[in-house]
């Protein structure tokens, strides 16, 4: 035989039922947005990690060996026409050697030398691209065949 | 049971049941929540220290960061696909890409040591970076490198100095001499006229254990000191002998197009990428001294000549 309950039996459970699914509501939609304003911090952090990293990497690209300039083993501040050309020519296509620039480089989207009107630029890594913002530095320009400097402009096109 | 007291129980186990859930729910968040700051907090840590690691690359330099508390830092190479990588606090490795690190498997401390050296061969190959916590202490003839002045002389010294100006042609290979647990390592070197350094270095590992391996250069005899054991030490050369290919291909390039070139010596490129071929074909852990002797004379001749220099 079952056991009939009574109405004011029925509306406890009803308001405890309820008081439980507001409850759960309440938690989850704090859960939410307590989630989000997270996700939107560490997107915050990601973009200025990303900042860093791409501006440290303006440096790092100044101080290869790939693509700095020197004269008998002694470096200036200047990158090198011909080993930035030879590296866009042969070494950056090299399959020995595409993958480890590659991972060195990460996520950026390009990377090149500008240089003044009617000169090629030089390309290191990627395509110049649309989307994302660039991040550049004035370099110096040292061309060994005929001893010449040239003001270019190296740039790097990011993720964000 | 009657009515009342059905519905009182019913109240008391629903109750129970559903705190119960929720309070689960709670911790569950709250346990997954921590974790989740600890696994960001490393991996923000560890991005940043690579960001620092890369601009200390970029040049020769000595100095001490300081972290505030205490961090753990882990190194490993890998030998299967020459990488390093690091960990912070024990959580998320990070690869190392394009920096060739010198350093203990595990450093513990609030500030840890870093300092840079460039390894010419004869070419800038790369800035090693240098990593320790540990006060090493030295004996011997210690060679005339400014970083080593860093470190205290004592009898009772974890690594060894010997000068050892006869030093034969097969230095890489051979047996290490027993000096029974008194030093961590023992540092065979010979300086050339030209102030480079080779030489080899034998590992002890306690109870008689002892490995050797070769080195080339003053910043690969430096960074022999803070790598624990001789398989680090080989996996890190590899790593170093990859980048001198690449490093070596560009130098190959620029010869090739400056061949064209009119000036006195203008022979010299070619025979500057003939020695540079010759360099990245040798054994990876054995550079040869005359090849690197050779592309400096080119070099210098080319400069001499008036021609324009390849490094």
């Amino acid at each position: 035989m079952g056991v009939q309950v009574s109405t004011k039996g029925q509306l406890e459970i009803g308001v405890t039922t309820m008081v439980l699914i507001v409850f759960i509501v309440l938690l989850l939609f704090s859960l939410i947005l307590y989630f989000r304003f997270t996700y939107m911090e560490i997107e915050e952090t990601k973009a200025t990690l990303l900042d860093q990293k791409y501006n440290s990497l303006l440096s790092v690209i100044i101080g290869m060996p790939e693509f700095r300039c020197s004269r008998g083993g002694v470096e200036s501040e200047c990158l090198d026409a011909v080993k930035l050309r030879a590296f866009d020519e042969d070494i950056r296509e090299d399959n020995e050697h595409k993958e480890y620039y590659k991972n060195l480089f990460g996520n950026v989207k390009g990377i090149w030398v500008e240089v003044p009107a009617g000169t090629k630029e030089f390309g290191i890594y990627g395509n110049e691209g649309s989307s994302g913002g660039v991040y550049s530095v004035p370099v110096s320009l040292y061309y060994p065949e005929s001893r010449t400097y040239k003001i270019g402009i190296l740039k790097i096109r990011g993720e964000l | 049971m009657n009515r009342k007291g059905f519905a009182v129980m019913f109240d008391w186990i629903f109750s129970l049941v559903a705190g119960i859930l929720i309070f689960s729910f709670l911790i569950y968040f709250a346990v997954q929540h921590t974790d989740l700051f600890g696994k960001i907090t490393s991996k923000v840590v560890a991005e940043e220290l690579d960001v620092l690691f890369s601009q200390y690359e970029t040049t020769e330099t000595k100095s001490t960061l300081d972290f505030g508390k205490k961090v753990e830092l882990e190194f490993k190479c890998d030998d299967q696909d020459n990488k390093q990588w690091f960990k912070v606090n024990g959580r998320d490795g990070k690869r190392v890409w394009g920096k060739i690190i010198f350093s203990p498997e595990k450093i513990e401390s609030q500030k840890i040591n870093i300092a840079t050296m460039s390894w010419d061969v004869p070419f800038r190959v790369a800035n090693f970076v240098f990593l320790w916590d540990k006060q090493y202490t030295l004996i011997g003839e210690i060679p005339d490198v400014d970083l080593l002045d860093n470190f205290q002389n004592s009898n009772t010294a974890n690594i060894r100095f010997v000068d050892d100006p006869g030093l034969s042609d097969d230095y890489g290979t051979g047996e290490c001499a027993d000096f029974g647990d008194q030093h961590e390592k023992i540092i065979y070197y010979k300086k050339n006229l030209d102030d480079s350094y080779v030489g080899y270095i034998c590992f002890y590992k306690g109870e008689g254990e002892v490995q050797r391996s070769s080195f080339y250069g003053e910043a690969m005899m430096i960074g022999a000191m803070f790598v624990d054991g001789v398989e680090d030490f080989d996996c890190i050369k590899k790593i170093a002998n990859d980048r001198l290919r690449i490093v070596a291909d560009i130098y190959d390039e620029k010869s090739n197009d400056l061949v064209s070139l009119q000036c006195d010596f203008s022979g010299g490129y070619t025979q500057f990428g003939d020695e540079v071929d010759d360099l990245k074909n040798i054994d990876p852990l054995n550079i040869n001294q005359i090849n690197v002797d050779q592309l400096k004379y080119i070099n210098r001749n080319l400069i001499g000549n008036g021609c324009a220099s390849v490094y």
